[in-house]
């Protein structure tokens, strides 16, 4: 269809063309640019976050809030029972003396918890973490237990804010995707539009329909890949900037490997030469079928 | 080179070409000569495609044009307009190489002929100048230079010299018999003026149909 020559034509006439409409190519840069490091952090957040989670998921500890006087008893009953790892007591007093030193200075603030009554707990440790729901659905209906807390609830919560934000930032960069298409898309046909003359005489001069959308499909993926670079870059330093220095501080809770990071500059790059690419594709489509 | 058999074309309702029988020999210098809208304009357009028939049965060299993809029948031809076509925003030489670029040829061999074909013209002196610093009849050689780059064996022009005065309008038809001699090329030529000076085949056309064809053959 075309020889090397060919396609040397075809790389300067796309460098001029690029240059005629660095308005609306920088306007399309722009747009993919967001979109593209929206989903770079997002997904960095997610790969994050989820390494949290599977540690809170992980923890094996369970804890019960019980009524005065009731606490011996309860830790008694979950000591016999064949779930049951081990049994600590955990006094209102105890816990108050655990979160005092947050209090350094500010020890007015902790009287308004030592006023009211802070319910006696007992913590227990269970073989399985998957079975922590059952047993906390169980001890909900045993007299003299008021609360439940296990760790899968935490991350129950923090995982349905997860999915909402996520919900909300996948919505988001549809809308910037959507946006860059359609100023790719625009940025063509207007191009398509500027330079018809130019198209149809070199039409008329025989060249292969196919030869010159592909100077269109050239422009369309160097608009992506630039988008995309750049957002690889910022993507890149979130990471050094952000990421990294969170997980050196809390490497219990969650952690970003490197091979992630690759994975979702690749997903950047994929996405934002393709879509680029498309939009170009989809511009030019029917006036060089038309010849 | 060119045959035509019992051709029509239709702009919608409106047919525009009937029944035309046509056919241009290798080498041929033709004239289609006939008032306006009589079709001829639509004829040399569907020698290069640019509208297609309804029925009939047209062939180059022997092939059927269908056969043809649309920029395989146009490389074996060189066309020229009336309005020149020329891109304002690149130079004499740069208009001129556009038709080598678009079959891919390498570089320097097509500056090398577009340089040749320039100073054949007379525009040696005008290789990096902008259509708009030249005289139409000059745009109309960077032009003509420009369809022949690539060695056609075919030239067609439509009204090529509508745009320009009397004198220079006769200038351009005599540039371009002495290049279809010089290049071996035939060339048809859609003309609204008489030019019996030259050395051609003449074709009427009328209400759509090719209704004459004759020879002047001047005695030099």
């Amino acid at each position: 269809m075309w020889n090397k020559q060919q396609l040397s034509y075809i790389v300067d006439d796309a460098k001029i063309g690029l240059q005629r409409n660095k308005g609306s190519v920088l306007a399309s840069v722009a747009l993919l640019l967001i979109a593209l490091t929206l989903i770079g952090s997002l997904l960095l957040a997610r790969a994050y976050l989820s390494d949290a989670l599977d540690y809170v998921e992980s923890q094996l500890a369970m804890k019960v809030y019980v009524e005065d006087g009731l606490v011996q008893d309860v830790a008694d009953i979950l000591a016999h029972q064949t779930y049951t790892d081990d049994v600590t007591i955990e006094t209102g007093q105890q816990m108050l003396e655990q979160i005092a030193f947050f209090f350094n200075g500010k020890e007015h603030m902790l009287e308004s918890f030592t006023d009211g009554s802070v319910p006696d707990a007992v913590k227990f440790t269970v073989h399985d973490a998957s079975y922590m729901k059952t047993i906390s659905e169980q001890l909900h209906d045993v007299n003299g237990i008021v609360q439940v807390v296990y760790p899968q609830q935490m991350a129950s919560i923090i995982d349905e804010a997860l999915t909402t934000v996520e919900r909300l930032s996948v919505a988001t960069v549809i809308i910037f995707f959507a946006l860059a298409f359609g100023i790719v898309y625009v940025t063509f046909h207007l191009a398509m539009y500027q330079r018809e003359k130019e198209l149809r005489v070199k039409l008329f001069l025989g060249m292969d329909p196919r030869v010159v959308r592909l100077q269109f499909l050239v422009e369309g993926s160097v608009i992506g890949f630039i988008g995309s670079f750049i957002a690889i870059v910022l993507t890149v330093m979130l990471y050094n900037v952000v990421f990294v220095p969170l997980q050196q501080a809390m490497p219990y809770l969650g952690s970003v490997a490197r091979s992630d990071v690759a994975v979702i500059c690749i997903v950047q790059l994929v996405s934002g030469v393709v879509i680029s690419l498309l939009a170009s594709y989809m511009s030019t489509r029917v006036m060089i079928a038309n010849g | 080179m060119i045959t035509l058999q019992n051709v029509a074309v239709a702009y919608g309702e409106t047919p525009v070409l009937q029944d035309v029988h046509f056919a241009l020999p290798h080498g041929a210098f033709a004239f289609l000569r006939g008032r306006s809208g009589c079709g001829k304009s639509t004829f040399l357009k569907l020698l290069y495609r640019d509208v297609e028939a309804q029925s009939g049965e047209l062939f180059i060299d022997g092939v059927p044009m269908q056969q043809l993809q649309k920029f395989e029948l146009r490389r074996k031809m060189g066309i020229i307009f009336q309005s020149f076509e020329l891109i304002e925003q690149k130079t004499v030489l740069e208009n001129v190489l556009l038709a080598g670029k678009a079959l891919g040829r390498p570089l320097a061999q097509i500056t090398e002929e577009a340089e040749r074909l320039l100073a054949r013209v007379g525009l040696s002196d005008k290789l990096h100048m902008f259509p708009a610093q030249l005289s139409g009849g000059q745009q109309q050689r960077v032009a003509i230079v420009r369809a022949l780059l690539n060695k056609p064996k075919l030239l067609l022009a439509d009204e090529p010299t509508g745009n320009l005065d009397e004198e220079t309008a006769a200038d351009i038809f005599q540039l371009l018999h002495e290049l279809h001699e010089e290049e071996q090329i035939a060339m048809l030529i859609v003309t609204h003026q008489s030019h019996e000076h030259i050395d051609a085949t003449t074709y009427w056309m009328e209400g759509g149909r090719i209704v004459e064809q004759a020879a002047t053959k001047l005695h030099r």
